[in-house]
């Protein structure tokens, strides 16, 4: 392992960690939930993963995780597609293959939706100024984690990450359904 | 919690996630264990399909006939024998890699991964330093074995 790194790609901990805990929920998003696909997912990815050592290219951890995200993107619609897998996923990895985001009217869908949400939960939130400034960064000018970061003056992204477990603690999912007006299915049982 | 057959169609699961949450690539760990919820996984319950994952791993580069890199062993090692290392017990330790020898994985490998694992560790016991040369006699033993098949 390069002494220079803070994590070893090669521990038990980091694998569980990164490839569970991280990018197993971004697998299962893009499978709509399907455990199986998912799997196979997180498998291919983390054979690229291996194959190609970020760590080895100049990658910083931080860095890593998004990178992964792209890459892991990529397999899935390149295999939606039927497309064979490339050898060079590590150098096209800006293109998403086939999103359904990447149309101009599904992107403005998708930010008025982002903003109605927004102001909706602001509301949660009356007197906690701070969450308040998070949410409209977050949902009104769709900036990222380490742009939220540096807009509020806060020393790291990770000082984002504890305002989103705090965000995410009231606005649960159930609260959010309502918010978006989403209709839950009766159970047929 | 909202789970995937129970309440909502798998397409407003997306929705929900894809506005609450946004691009994936920015997602942090709160919203990793959120979407778990979501589905109505158990975000602290993935040792198991961990270890399921890197055997895999290791079994179809096996298949492919490419070479199994010794971190894998590695990465094995850590999660089937987490209880046993947060012991830091010599003999502990021992029963984890006899564990690991009922896989059939080549040998060398295996020692690599005793070398790795005991590298760095100092204070050892009397009886730690006699489990650890029988157990390198053991894998010497097997390694001659199998470089005379």
């Amino acid at each position: 392992m390069d002494e220079a790194l803070p994590v070893d790609p090669w521990s038990g901990k980091f694998f569980e960690e990164f490839f569970m805990g991280r990018l197993r929920p971004v697998a299962f998003r893009l499978c709509c939930g399907n455990e199986t696909n998912a799997l196979d997912l997180v498998h291919d990815t983390a054979k690229w993963f291996y194959d190609w050592k970020p760590w080895e290219k100049g990658l910083s951890c931080e860095a890593w995780f998004p990178y992964t995200v792209l890459v892991m993107k990529r397999i899935h619609y390149r295999r939606i597609k039927n497309e064979p897998p490339a050898n060079q996923l590590d150098e096209a990895t800006e293109e998403i293959v086939g999103s359904d985001r990447a149309s101009a009217a599904g992107k403005i869908r998708y930010m008025a939706e982002r903003q109605s949400l927004g102001s909706k939960l602001m509301a949660l939130f009356e007197d906690d100024e701070q969450m308040q400034e998070f949410i409209y960064y977050r949902y009104f000018c769709n900036m990222t984690r380490s742009e939220i970061a540096t807009a509020m003056r806060l020393e790291d992204a990770r000082e984002v990450t504890d305002l989103e477990a705090r965000f995410t603690y009231r606005a649960t999912p159930e609260v959010a359904i309502k918010l978006l007006g989403l209709v839950p299915r009766r159970d047929s049982v | 919690m909202a789970k995937n057959d129970e309440s909502l169609s798998p397409a407003d699961i997306e929705k929900l996630i894809s506005v609450v949450l946004g691009p994936e690539e920015d997602w942090s760990e709160a919203a990793d264990e959120y979407v778990l919820r979501l589905y109505g996984l158990d975000p602290s319950n993935s040792s198991k399909d961990a270890c399921d994952l890197i055997l895999r791993l290791m079994d179809n580069a096996r298949e492919k006939g490419e070479e199994v890199p010794a971190g894998f062993m590695n990465i094995l090692w850590d999660l089937t024998s987490k209880d046993d290392w947060e012991a830091d017990s010599i003999a502990s330790a021992r029963r984890g890699i006899e564990e690991m020898q009922q896989i059939p994985f080549p040998p060398h490998l295996a020692a690599a991964m005793v070398t790795q694992h005991f590298r760095d560790k100092g204070d050892l016991s009397e009886d730690d330093e006699q489990i650890l040369r029988d157990l390198a006699a053991e894998l010497l033993n097997e390694v001659e074995g199998s470089n005379n098949e």
